[in-house]
């Protein structure tokens, strides 16, 4: 049995490099800079809460109801989760918003004026 | 000696009788789950149409009373089928995630005494809307072609 912690951290791992891979379907939800993934009976939500400059950091995993299960926020850049939840944020965020492919559609368009 | 060829083709023919029976109300009791979920799914699509109505009228309490109700019908909708796919299952569980993060966006603003994003929630809405309705023509069409089958 894996300690919570390390549960954790390997679980922020694994999501950082699918999502970095671009495998996993992060979508918007109805709270601003929150962005979230489902599985089959779970879901991970990631967001960015409190100042603009160094702010923190919530991931949160819900359950089939929907209900929080498990939270883990990183306050400073100290905290060694940081930079991690950080990362997971804005690749979230950049597929969540389809930014790469509204990018790569300009640019199409671009090319033909 | 033919005796008991015989008895033995009488206890095949009731055993064969016997599974025949358990399969055709394995098929039926699953039918009817299915049914079920789809019913389930076609009344949470008429409460977002509801609570669109809610907050085109920033009528935020009574919004705050039809998200839980609306995320059980999909959990409901989730129990009762006995055999979705992974797809159907990650569709109503983004459904539920949604409409909990609704439910706190609309919470969160009330507490901070603000207006909620209303065309934020309206776009979650559609969001919500869209996943329900695919996930009950698809259970719809399995339905079909169980029930034909």
């Amino acid at each position: 049995m894996t300690t919570p912690g390390k549960g954790l951290d390997n679980l922020i791992n694994s999501l950082l490099v699918k999502t970095r891979e671009g495998r996993l379907p992060w979508f918007t939800t109805a709270s601003p800079l929150s962005y979230s993934v489902a599985f089959s009976s779970s879901s991970v939500t990631i967001r960015r809460a409190g100042p603009t400059v160094f702010p923190d950091y919530v991931l949160s995993i819900q359950n089939d109801s929907g209900e929080e299960i498990e939270t883990c926020t990183a306050f400073t850049r100290t905290d060694p989760r940081y930079s991690a939840l950080e990362e997971l944020f804005k690749y979230a965020r950049r597929k969540a918003t389809a930014v790469d492919e509204t990018i790569a559609q300009i640019q199409e368009e671009l090319a033909e004026v | 000696m033919a005796m008991s060829g015989i008895s033995l083709l009488i206890a095949l023919w009731g055993l064969y009788a016997s599974c025949r029976a358990q399969s055709a109300a394995e098929q039926a009791k699953s039918l009817l789950g299915q049914n079920a979920a789809i019913a389930d799914l076609t009344q949470a699509t008429e409460q977002i149409q509801l609570l669109k109505e809610l907050h085109s009228t920033q009528q935020w309490q009574r919004a705050l009373d039809r998200y839980t109700p609306l995320r059980q019908l999909v959990l409901a909708a989730r129990k009762r089928h006995p055999r979705l796919t992974e797809e159907e299952q990650m569709q109503l569980q983004k459904a539920v995630t949604l409409i909990r993060s609704m439910e706190d966006e609309v919470v969160e603003a009330l507490y901070e005494s603000r207006d909620p994003d209303a065309p934020r929630l309206f776009r979650t809405l559609n969001g919500i809307q869209e996943r329900l309705e695919e996930a009950r023509d698809s259970l719809a069409n399995e339905y079909q072609v169980g029930g034909t089958a």
